[in-house]
């Protein structure tokens, strides 16, 4: 079991439900998609416990959950729109995290690589790593934490 | 800036890629606290590799994607550390985030509030503050 995998689980799974109405299950392995057709959004911790939530997704993904959380006609998104619903729930499932996390702890805001960028967290390891399947399509959120400097 | 905005960033990247055949990178850290924001610094990857060459005493050849990203990651760190001491206590700053062009790099609800460009060896490099605004 990885660390807080049943917990991120969890919060992934109501934020969907909850603001977006979308069931959402987990799948086994991981979500490895080329980074043209991804879209990554992250929040740090800091604080007591030191990292980053990543939630990545394929850009069809995003345009859909962005349809549904404005209620946006299919196609009508605008990058503003998208870059607003992927903040908002990768903001969301992050403070569910934090609050699992040694207190205190802070929440960034949410920082966004659109398709064909990659997002790089030096000085991290992954430590959980949840693929997901959503109207048909995968994505993934992934818990990166400090790792201490050996120097 | 709304409407072009994706339309710029594009033709930007675009240009810099095709005519000056060079790659951007950004580093960011966000700082938590009684002041909310982000410091980002952007640079050519050409810049970011002779700094990580001079970081880690290595050669051009010897050094590595990761170790440019973990250089360009310490330098954002030490950059926003210190614009972090002029702030409101107290405020937390967070590890550093590092991706391949500026223009990749979002951090929606934030607006920015100061960006200086400096020239180091021939290249151009940026540093941006951007705080974040309120709900």
């Amino acid at each position: 079991m990885q660390f807080l995998e049943k917990e991120i689980q969890k919060y992934t799974h109501l934020v969907c439900a909850i603001l977006l109405d979308f069931e959402i299950h987990p799948l086994p392995g991981s979500y490895e998609g080329s980074s043209a057709e991804t879209v990554l959004g992250s929040v740090q911790i800091t604080g007591k416990w030191n990292g980053a939530v990543m939630l990545c997704l394929p850009s069809t993904l995003v345009d859909t959950l962005t349809e549904k959380m404005f209620s946006i006609k299919p196609g009508k998104a605008s990058i503003e729109e998208k870059k607003d619903a992927i903040g908002e729930m990768v903001n969301m499932i992050g403070g569910n995290i934090k609050a699992l996390l040694p207190q205190p702890c802070a929440l960034s805001a949410p920082l966004m690589a659109l398709e064909g960028h990659q997002l790089h967290f030096p000085s991290t390891k992954m430590v959980t790593h949840c693929q997901f399947e959503c109207a048909g399509k995968p994505f993934a959120l992934s818990l990166y934490e400090q790792v201490e400097d050996p120097s | 800036m709304g409407d072009f905005e994706s339309e710029i960033c594009q033709y930007t990247e675009s240009i810099w890629k095709s005519i000056l055949d060079l790659d951007v990178l950004a580093g960011c850290v966000h700082i938590s606290g009684e002041w909310d924001g982000a410091v980002s610094l952007d640079c050519p990857a050409e810049l970011a590799q002779k700094v990580a060459s001079i970081m880690f005493k290595m050669t051009d050849e010897e050094v590595t994607p990761d170790l440019v990203q973990d250089a360009l990651g310490e330098l954002t760190n030490m950059t926003g550390g210190n614009i972090k001491s002029l702030l409101p206590e107290p405020c937390y700053l967070s590890l550093p985030a590092v991706t391949m062009t500026q223009h990749g790099l979002r951090i929606p609800g934030s607006e920015l509030v100061t960006s200086v460009t400096f020239q180091c060896w021939g290249y151009k490099f940026k540093v941006s503050v951007l705080k974040k605004l309120k709900k």
